[in-house]
């Protein structure tokens, strides 16, 4: 791994979707690593310190929802930010300050930074994460 | 003045239709309103002026009064004056005489067909909902499968492209499982569409919860969940057995799964029984890991399933609650995130359907 390499974590309840994302990532020129659950986000997401967070909405254990609120409570994670993937239908209700603020009501916590539905689309969605995460686009290294 | 003016006036003002039968169901009087709505009366038989028919009703409520002295209230179907069909709900009244002989019994009705009007549109308003709901649900399970087929190939064409075998593998195989999941997710789709007639019989509800507690208690006991049942007072009820049957097993797997999603160590699933003021209640208790707010919001979403892919269509609980409106009844729940939750299940006795037989004997 080069040590300029910008780190992403993908957290979803499939396994299908983890090895997707990941192989995308790693493809585009990323570190990547996973977790399979909302618990398991948070623990990976405290130990790996990533540059960006993919997060699924709905899960078992934990929903993306609650991981989002604690890593925006977590003063080490609070300024990674998050990209929600779902296919949700109203996954742009999390992009709607009245909707989301009835998921969470603190104002402390800040909107999500994006939000994609499912099924994405690669190169925008590598789009996203290179901006989410500072780098220049794929597109324009290569 | 105002005792004079009940006398003269009230029977002829009240915005009820009132008429006094006798004992060979003659109307011999009639109020103002109950002409206005039923027309003439005068040398006619009830059944003749309320239902436009040549002989008494099979179930006579004004028969079982003069038999028994009780009051009576019931919704009945009648045509108007104008031959129009008419849906009235009538209280039938015993004249009872100091020696306990009833000549004459007095009905009250009032016109519900506007209402009845309403309530059928408003069913038909739901209805039409759940179809849209139905069809938003389907386009959410199908971008969940094209996501996953659409990685498969990615996978694929990622290994061939970096010579890379074992990533080619990996992704026939994710084509492979999600082609799985559309064979079943479509089976159990056209199964839920399809639904079967309820079979309605007298049956004994508290055998049903006891039959379903017995096949998962095991099952149950594997994942480390303490399984039981705590039965109350329970009469006997008509209703779909398999349907409550399917309703209970999809209550008691799902408190089972929640349990094992949470990481306590002792988990309890509890189904219990109990009947008060007419309604039959039945709960599904667990301490398991409880929902948070936004899982709460799609419970009853078809295809929303929380469980890992695979084993959980999400059509359970949509499944429950479409039988349990089958049954005139109603599914509620109540969950605290790392707590538990509450299924319950209620069934007013005056909303149960008839059962099957009774209707070949009448």
């Amino acid at each position: 791994m080069r040590r300029d390499m910008k780190k992403v974590l993908v957290v979803d309840d499939e396994q299908s979707i983890l090895i997707y994302l990941t192989t995308v990532l790693e493809d585009g020129g990323y570190a990547a690593c996973s977790a399979i659950d909302g618990e398991e986000g948070l623990r990976v997401a405290r130990k790996e310190i990533p540059d960006l967070v993919c997060l699924d909405v709905m899960m078992p254990k934990r929903s993306g929802v609650s991981l989002y609120e604690s890593i925006k409570r977590d003063p080490e994670l609070r300024g990674i930010p998050v990209l929600f993937i779902s296919a949700y239908n109203r996954i742009r209700d999390l992009r709607n300050p009245l909707a989301f603020r009835k998921m969470i009501p603190d104002t402390a916590i800040p909107e999500p930074e994006l939000c994609m539905e499912k099924p994405i689309k690669v190169p925008d969605f590598l789009a996203a994460v290179a901006r989410l995460t500072g780098e220049a686009s794929p597109a324009e290294k290569d | 003045m105002p005792q004079s003016w009940i006398s003269d006036e009230l029977f002829d003002r009240v915005p009820v239709a009132i008429c006094v039968i006798d004992r060979d169901f003659q109307v011999v009087d009639a109020n103002a309103k109950f002409t206005e709505l039923y027309g003439e009366w005068a040398g006619h038989r009830c059944y003749e002026v309320y239902k436009d028919r040549t002989e008494r009703c099979l179930s006579c409520g004004a028969a079982k009064t003069f038999q028994d002295g009780q009051t009576r209230e019931r919704e009945e179907e009648g045509v108007d004056r104008l031959g129009r069909p008419t849906q009235y709900l009538v209280d039938i009244v015993p004249v009872v005489r100091e020696d306990g002989s009833i000549p004459f019994i007095i009905e009250m009705s009032t016109d519900i067909t506007e209402l009845k009007n309403l309530q059928r549109q408003k069913i038909e308003a739901e209805r039409l909902a759940a179809v849209g709901q139905t069809v938003a649900g389907l386009a959410h399970g199908i971008k969940n499968l094209i996501m996953g087929l659409e990685g498969g190939m990615y996978v694929v064409n990622s290994g061939l492209r970096n010579n890379n075998e074992k990533r080619v593998l990996q992704g026939w195989q994710m084509l492979e499982e999600d082609i799985g999941r559309i064979s079943s997710f479509v089976k159990e789709f056209l199964e839920f569409a399809k639904g079967r007639r309820p079979r309605v019989e007298m049956i004994q509800p508290n055998e049903v919860a006891q039959k379903v507690v017995e096949r998962y208690r095991e099952r149950a006991a594997r994942s480390g969940v303490d399984l039981r049942l705590e039965p109350g007072e329970l009469g006997e009820a008509p209703m779909d057995e398999e349907g409550l049957h399917t309703c209970l097993t999809n209550l008691v797997l799902n408190a089972i799964d929640a349990c094992v999603m949470s990481a306590k160590d002792a988990r309890h699933v509890v189904l219990s029984t109990r009947e008060q003021d007419d309604v039959l209640t039945f709960e599904v208790s667990d301490d398991g890991c409880g929902m948070d707010y936004d899982i709460k919001q799609k419970v009853f979403t078809n295809f929303f399933s929380t469980k890992a892919s695979g084993k959980g269509t999400g059509l359970g609980l949509l499944t429950t609650r479409k039988i349990v409106q089958e049954h005139g009844g109603k599914v509620s729940f109540e969950s605290t995130e790392g707590r538990g939750s509450v299924f319950r299940l209620e069934f007013p006795r005056e909303n149960l359907p008839e059962p099957e037989k009774d209707d070949a004997a009448a």
